[in-house]
């Protein structure tokens, strides 16, 4: 009989929903997680890109004449859409100035984006306006062109979906209360006479691209990566591990718009080629010619000394210089060209993670910070002066930067458009009853990898609880020693095994470990030998659910035997 | 349900000490659901700082100490004697576009000042 057909609970992270991460064993869903986090996240998909909450925040996104307001118009339903529907609007207007409109609550970068196509009339205008002033502007539908502009837009663009139909986007850093307007128009500039066009699917997203369109009626709607969707990640993997995180906040207030960012020594491009998100948001850097610093910064809310900071960077087409620089203080110098870390002055640590496609996560900890502050730039050489003559060319593009605070390590990347964000603690709890747990004949066996080590993350990761919650043996995360061990709940905590039975776990390392319950004798056992001493329990267990907690680890693989195994089945059950 | 709010306090300590009111176990971590952020003293001034990145001035902190909560159901409404509103621009929040949301619209209900309408004409 296999592992496995003796395990009473099986949890090979492959099946999720929202609020709840399900496990193979037992068959009956009584070894189902319940998986709470209160906020968005992101995670690498299986495709390797970097997937984040969807949303459209516009309401009735394709009922025209509900919830929009009209001036001069008529809006009609049932016409021939870009998708092959019959959803599609007509949107007549019917004197100068007619249009559809909506009012919205939002700030930051955002992205409006509606599929149009001509009627009557060639052209429209897509418009936010705010107390601001108002951003967007004319679309040419026997073109796809873009013609008069308002305000200074990041991005606006027109996608040929065929059919005559074209998806009209802008890209707006916009104010707290707007009003989203679509007039149809005689020509650039005009909104005066009458004439109709076609519309379908309106969407405002945060962020810089249009993404997939999200129908929504009486409330806004988000997906993907939203509040309590348990994330699978596929990081260096075709097999997915449960990722659970502690809490973090992005303190850098724009991390994707980066010409909000204070520029010296070269100039920025929008969306100019795709991003570790797989589409096309990620910034382009291209080096002037002077004798200056090539870089951006900006400045974070970030007052502790501990400070990790990190950006995804690809090296440029044609780019000559190399080397990109973080700078919180002391520079580091990370090859973009081989993907490797070069020098760090002080006592900065950096790392450097391959994220595909010539991209790069770069990774700065400074741990005697004393500014908030962060500079990126361009270097030729290992340890080059950042202060050079530029070489004018394209040198490095950028997405995601993040700075964490009071930490020292990096998390999984948090968006932000605006304002800083946090990412809520990851928890996954009441695995199991009582019937999947034996107190006396038993194997619990963890396939961890811990992400990082600090202080806040000290304590029980995973755990095996009583009916009234209380800890009964609990897999305990030290720090700032890298080591895990099993303790036993029901005698103050002792650790299992003495202090033999302290298992090392450097971050990033996948590891195997087992305990085993034979009676009144506990043995651990991680990466193929046994650890520490046998243990023999003073008081006997009383199982009923299995917890995870947010502390900074990926789970492969969690089984629970309802009986026991040999020493040598331990051993090569905990063999990487 | 959850709901986000931002609380000012007269000093770090007279925040924890109504944090810690929440509940901690025996090892001193919050044994509530709820996800609390200090936001400290907030900068009320942009500190200057040279091209090295050296500082010029320091910035200038508000004497207040800030702290947001993400509570897990209603706010405990025995911290309302903290709860500040402010324009929801630039603000830190929580991840969470449905919390946002009813604090947005709770602000708005509260200080329709934070959020004037645009005109209506072109």
């Amino acid at each position: 009989m296999s592992i496995y057909d003796k395990s009473s609970l099986v949890l090979i992270p492959s099946g999720t929903k929202t609020g709840k991460v399900y496990s193979q064993k037992p068959v009956s869903g009584d070894g189902d997680f319940t998986f709470t986090r209160s906020s968005a996240a992101t995670r690498v998909n299986a495709d390797g890109f970097i997937e984040k909450e969807t949303s459209n925040l516009l309401l009735q996104s394709n009922t025209f004449d509900t919830t929009w307001g009209n001036a001069s118009s008529t809006e009609t339903s049932g016409q021939a859409g870009y998708d092959g529907t019959n959803n599609a609007w007509l949107l007549n207007k019917t004197a100068t100035g007619g249009r559809i409109q909506q009012s919205i609550v939002v700030s930051g970068v955002h992205t409006a984006s509606v599929y149009a196509k001509s009627g009557t009339l060639n052209w429209f205008l897509f418009l936010i306006t705010s107390t601001g002033g108002d951003e967007g502007g004319y679309f040419d539908l026997s073109t796809g062109n873009t013609g008069t502009q308002f305000g200074s837009q990041i991005d606006i663009k027109t996608e040929d979906v065929g059919g005559g139909w074209y998806r009209c986007s802008f890209t707006a850093n916009i104010n707290t209360s707007s009003t989203i307007r679509i007039y149809p128009a005689n020509g650039d500039n005009d909104v005066s006479g009458s004439g109709s066009i076609y519309i379908q699917d309106a969407q405002l997203e945060q962020g810089l691209v249009a993404r997939d369109y999200i129908e929504t009626t009486t409330t806004a709607v988000e997906g993907g990566i939203t509040d309590n969707v348990p994330r699978l990640d596929y990081t260096d993997s075709s097999c997915p591990a449960l990722l659970l995180e502690p809490q973090r906040t992005n303190l850098i207030v724009n991390s994707e718009y980066f010409a909000s960012w204070n520029l010296s020594g070269g100039s920025l491009t929008a969306n100019a080629t795709t991003s570790p998100e797989g589409v096309q948001n990620a910034y382009l850097y291209t080096e002037d010619t002077s004798t200056n610093y090539h870089r951006l910064n900006i400045g974070a809310s970030a007052t502790n000394s501990n400070k990790v900071y990190s950006v995804y960077a690809k090296l440029a087409d044609g780019a000559v210089n190399k080397w990109l620089t973080i700078d919180n203080g002391p520079t580091a110098w990370f090859d973009l060209e081989n993907g490797v870390v070069g020098s760090a002055a002080g006592s900065v640590v950096i790392s450097i993670e391959d994220a595909g496609s010539g991209w790069y996560r770069c990774i700065y900890h400074n741990p005697a910070s004393t500014t908030g502050a962060i500079y990126i730039g361009i270097a030729a050489s290992n340890g080059g002066a950042g202060n050079h003559t530029g070489s004018g060319l394209p040198a490095f593009y950028a997405y995601g930067a993040q700075c964490e605070d009071n930490v020292t390590y990096p998390t999984s990347y948090i968006p932000t458009y605006g304002s800083s964000v946090t990412r809520v603690v990851d928890s996954c709890l009441d695995g199991g009853d009582s019937n999947v747990f034996d107190n006396d004949t038993a194997v619990w066996f963890i396939d961890i990898e811990r992400i990082g080590t600090d202080s806040a993350v000290i304590g029980d990761s995973l755990s095996l609880r009583d009916s009234s919650n209380v800890r009964q043996i609990t897999l305990w995360f030290d720090a700032p020693t890298k080591q895990i061990r099993f303790r036993d709940g029901k005698n103050s905590f002792t650790t299992i095994g003495s202090s033999g039975g302290v298992i090392s776990t450097p971050d990033n390392t996948r590891i195997k470990i087992a305990l085993k319950i034979d009676g009144t004798t506990l043995k651990v056992f991680a990466d193929g030998v046994q650890k520490g001493s046998d243990y023999t329990r003073p008081t006997a267990f009383d199982i009923t659910q299995m917890d995870m907690e947010g502390k900074g680890y990926k789970i492969r693989n969690i089984q629970f035997l309802n009986s026991t195994l040999t020493d040598q089945e331990m051993i090569d059950l905990t063999t990487l | 349900m959850r709901t986000f709010r931002k609380y000012s306090f007269g000093s770090k300590g007279a925040a924890t000490t109504k944090i810690n009111a929440l509940g901690v176990d025996e090892e001193g971590n919050p044994n509530h659901n709820h996800a609390i952020v200090h936001l400290g003293n907030l900068v009320e001034q942009e500190g200057t700082y040279d091209e090295e990145g050296n500082e010029l001035t320091a910035p200038v902190l508000s004497s207040t100490y800030h702290i947001d909560v993400l509570w897990d159901g209603e706010a405990d409404s025995s911290w309302d004697g903290q709860l500040v509103w402010m324009k929801p621009m630039g603000v830190h929040t929580f991840g969470s576009s449905s919390a946002i949301r009813e604090w947005t619209e709770a602000c708005k209900a509260l200080h329709p000042e934070f959020f004037p309408e645009p005109s209506e004409e072109l």
